[in-house]
């Protein structure tokens, strides 16, 4: 278990304010009030909130997950978190509140003024109205739907109700209970048929409508033949004062369409982000989670992908970075359930001082099934002699069938490579850099082009102090 | 009289009248042992440490008495070398007490078979006793045969080798079947101590009946620099859980595991191992390869931790398994937990069946399609017995392992 590191923030600095304005505040703690409010605040049909209260209940039957999980999980207090703020109800703070380091990075980062204060929680609100009017404008006429969770459900309830909690049913697990029970905020978008988006969607450009939820819930489906990008996050810090984040995403990829879902998340220290992602792929369809985990306290996180149909693609592609006092649990799931159906899972992982990253996997392929195939592959890079890594997949293969091949392999940045650079005239701190840039190299590139190059400064970054 | 069972207190409360006789100590560390059992929690719904198991297959409630030690555990060949001591538990008890008295201070595996682990703690009259003087040497092995108990009945072997510095043993370990009244269930406790340098070279051959239950567990502690090679060949049991535990406790220290599980019709197995570096300078290579015909199932799970201190560390894992059928499993849960970083760490697992080519190569030479199935599984298997570091029993295993092929 990691204790949370200290050298932080100063909480007392970024102390809350809040509006008197009491219809819109749920209260603290969790309770079937706080549910039904969240429920009517958003004027939903009573469906919605049995399903809700549902949830609720399963969330409080079901037991913490530390037989298998750390037990880390045992110091969230569900009583002290606030399960719903809407607009105007946002922490205020002033720039001058808010920390140096986080105002160093964001200066290292060359991310704009504007954004800055909208990360760094001065701003509840970022001013991109523009560019997301003109980009729906676009998007409607192709029939693409994008818009938020709510909205989605009210609008639009003959596409999304039918997926909605269907590929992450709500008592999966108890954080999956947790966000049916009180989510808000995420993206809902539908492509139609054969509709092939050249522009990645960005979680980013909708932010404005209502800020980043700590529950969100997101359900992409993509039609038949259609093929969609889908980016959340971005590689600046995210200063939260809120310590738990519990997200759920959907994906669904009918017959023939392509989701790829890219994720970039710098959580401060003091978050537990844990999340469930998950996707069905149809017939010939396919998947593909890219996933990049940086900065939080503890980051639960294992995206998986149903492949239901014949011939359907399954990959992840992570990278995982854990720093002092962090925890970056991440890992895949693929559940093969239909002949030929191949995946992919690729994860690299960076420990640094004491940090501690693991990998988890699951990969099921039944006895009925032929010509499957999995491969994975994990990597672990160590910097300090301090840092800690884990791996643990679960594989189960059944009948003569089908194929699997997993292969991990552990190790840390020679001191031969670092000798050749230093005489060619490089810093110690820069050579072990470039070494661990070269490491997740193949990765990164995986990632769109801003990101990646963000990216790489962010890894520059969280090597800095780390040798020597 | 009620019925024999765990359950109840009367089971323990009998022997231990039975066996008045013994040093207090090992009376105290019995009821030790059967007090833990008592408390242990009687269900526990989700045990990481058995996961995939249909664990209720080595249910205890099955059991209906315990079996003759005397029948169960015999020499075949003991040492005839000085310095180098092998005898039977049961055999020591009162004359060379002082022998045995390393058995309460190592622990078992604890890899989930907590209650089989405490059970032959308290029940266990027999076992077999290798201990070798400083610089003992011996060329032959000494081989011990573990006999099967006839159905309905369990056998309690609590074993122990206690190798001094650079003293070099061969031991091979049969697991033979009831013959005439198969089913019966062995629990195996085995406990190993290597001191500085020390050299064990261990076989195993398995074939106990398809009707019997075998839980097998083994804790290594290998010393500075000792070396310790360990090969175990599994064709038999209904079902069978094997927890190997290899502790490198010195700096220098090698721990060599190879395992072989050969599955037919329903055969379980189930195989958990940790492989602990808590020296630095150490290496450990375990290979297991499993071939599973018909409905017979296993599970790997494996884990190599590498603590704080044990920089310079090699540690290998490989689990390859062969599916023969389409109603085979294979589960695999390759682990690593490292917290130093100056190591070469790697695990490895595959699951699949033969490659059609190569098939086809040994069909298109004449060979039937059967045969070929065979000759490959085979030669899958052969791997780890390679491993076997004394020459004869290397040849003794691999015809062993050919001769179970052909029937």
């Amino acid at each position: 278990m990691i204790s949370p590191s200290q050298l932080d923030v100063d909480r007392d600095k970024g102390d809350f304010h809040y509006d008197t304005d009491y219809t819109f505040d749920a209260g603290i703690g969790l309770s079937e009030d706080v549910v039904r409010y969240i429920s009517e605040v958003k004027k939903e049909d009573p469906w919605m909130l049995d399903f809700r209260l549902k949830a609720l209940s399963t969330f409080e039957k079901k037991p913490m997950p530390t037989h298998w999980a750390t037990d880390d999980l045992k110091n969230i207090n569900f009583d002290v978190i606030r399960y719903y703020l809407s607009k105007g109800q946002q922490p205020s703070r002033t720039w001058d509140e808010v920390p140096d380091d986080i105002k160093n990075t964001f200066e290292r980062l060359g991310i704009p003024e504007q954004e800055r204060k909208f990360l760094a929680g001065v701003e509840a609100q970022f001013d991109s109205e523009a560019a997301y009017s003109n980009m729906k404008e676009d998007l409607a006429k192709e029939g693409v739907i994008f818009v938020g969770s709510t909205e989605g459900l009210k609008e639009h309830p003959e596409i999304f109700r039918k997926w909605f909690g269907k590929v992450i049913p709500t008592s999966d697990n108890k954080f999956s209970a947790l966000n049916s029970a009180v989510f808000s905020g995420g993206s809902f978008i539908y492509i139609p048929p054969g509709v092939k988006l050249a522009q990645p969607l960005q979680a980013y450009f909708r932010i404005n409508a209502e800020n980043f939820g700590q529950f969100e819930r997101t359900l992409i489906i993509a039609d038949e033949g259609s093929e969609v990008m889908y980016m959340e996050g971005c590689t600046a810090p995210k200063f939260e004062t809120s310590t738990l984040h519990s997200a759920v995403v959907e994906l669904v990829a009918l017959k023939g369409a392509k989701i790829q879902y890219v994720t970039v998340q710098n959580w401060s220290n003091n978050v537990f982000n844990l999340v469930t992602k998950r996707a069905i792929a149809e017939e010939e369809a396919e998947v593909r989670w890219i996933d990049c985990n940086i900065g939080s306290r503890l980051t639960m996180k294992y995206p998986g992908v149903i492949l239901k149909g014949r011939k359907a693609r399954g990959e992840v592609v992570s990278i995982a970075l854990a720093n002092d006092g962090q925890h970056q649990d991440t890992g895949a799931k693929m559940v093969h359930a239909a002949d030929e159906t191949t995946s992919n899972v690729v994860s690299k992982s960076i420990s640094i001082g004491d940090g501690r990253s693991s990998y988890r996997g699951l990969v099921q392929m039944p006895g009925h099934l032929k010509g499957c195939k999995n491969n994975t592959e994990c990597d672990a890079l160590l910097i300090n002699n301090k840092s800690q890594t884990d791996t643990y997949p679960a594989i189960t293969v059944q009948g003569d069938a089908n194929s699997v091949q997993h292969e991990a392999s552990v190790s840390k940045v020679s001191a031969e490579q670092i000798f050749y650079m230093k005489q060619r005239g490089l810093g110690e701190a820069e050579a072990m850099s470039l070494c661990v840039n070269g490491f997740v190299n193949d990765l990164i590139r995986e990632f769109p082009m801003e990101y990646s190059v963000e990216l790489k400064r962010l890894i520059d970054l969280e090597m800095e102090g780390s040798v020597g | 009289m009620p019925p024999f069972s765990f359950d109840q207190p009367q089971t323990f409360e009998l022997f231990a009248e039975g066996r008045s006789w013994e040093p207090g100590w090992l009376a105290d560390y019995r009821k030790e042992c059967w007090e833990q059992f008592s408390n242990l929690p009687k269900r526990v719904l989700k045990d990481e440490r058995w996961r995939f198991s249909p664990r209720a297959r080595f249910g205890l409630t099955k059991i209906d008495g315990l079996a003759n030690a005397k029948e169960s555990l015999l020499i075949e060949s003991a040492s005839t070398v000085d310095g180098i001591s092998f005898d039977l538990l049961d055999r020591l008890i009162l004359d060379q007490a002082h022998s045995i008295s390393l058995l309460p201070k190592i622990s078992g595996p604890n890899l989930g078979a907590d209650d089989y682990s405490l059970l032959t703690g308290a029940f266990a009259e027999t076992g077999f006793i290798l201990r070798a003087q400083a610089s003992a040497r011996s060329d032959d092995p000494v081989i011990i045969e573990h006999r099967e108990p006839e159905a309905g009945k369990i056998a309690f072997h609590h074993n122990l080798i206690e190798l001094e510095a650079h003293a070099e043993v061969t031991l091979i370990e049969k697991f033979t079947a009831h013959p005439r009244n198969p089913g019966g269930h062995i629990s195996n406790l085995l406990k190993v101590r290597l001191g500085e340098g020390a050299r064990l070279n261990r076989v195993v051959l398995q074939e106990c009946s398809q009707s019997s239950s075998l839980v097998q567990m083994e804790n290594f502690i290998v010393g500075k620099n000792a070396n310790l090679n360990t090969v175990s060949l599994h064709l038999g049991s209904g079902q069978s859980r094997i927890e190997s535990k290899g502790v490198l406790q010195g700096e220098g220290a090698n721990f060599d595991y190879g395992s072989v599980y050969l599955g037919r019709n329903d055969q379980l197995f189930d195989q958990r191992t940790i492989q602990v570096h808590e020296a630095p300078h150490c290496t450990s290579n375990l290979l297991c390869k499993n071939v599973l015909c018909n409905q017979s199932k296993s599970i790997f799970s494996g884990l190599i931790k590498v603590e704080e201190k044990a920089q310079h560390t090699d540690a290998y894992q490989t689990n390859r398994n062969l599916l023969l059928g389409s109603e085979g499993k294979a589960d695999s849960l390759p682990g690593l937990e490292i917290l130093a970083n100056e190591v070469k760490c790697s695990h490895g697992a595959t699951t699949s069946r033969i490659d059609p080519q190569d098939l086809f190569y040994l069909q298109s030479r004449g060979i039937t399609s059967e045969k070929s199935e065979k000759l490959i599984a085979l030669g899958f298997l052969n791997e780890p017995l390679m491993g076997i570091n004394d020459k004869n029993s290397r040849e003794w295993a691999m015809q062993c392992l050919e001769s179970s092929f052909a029937s």
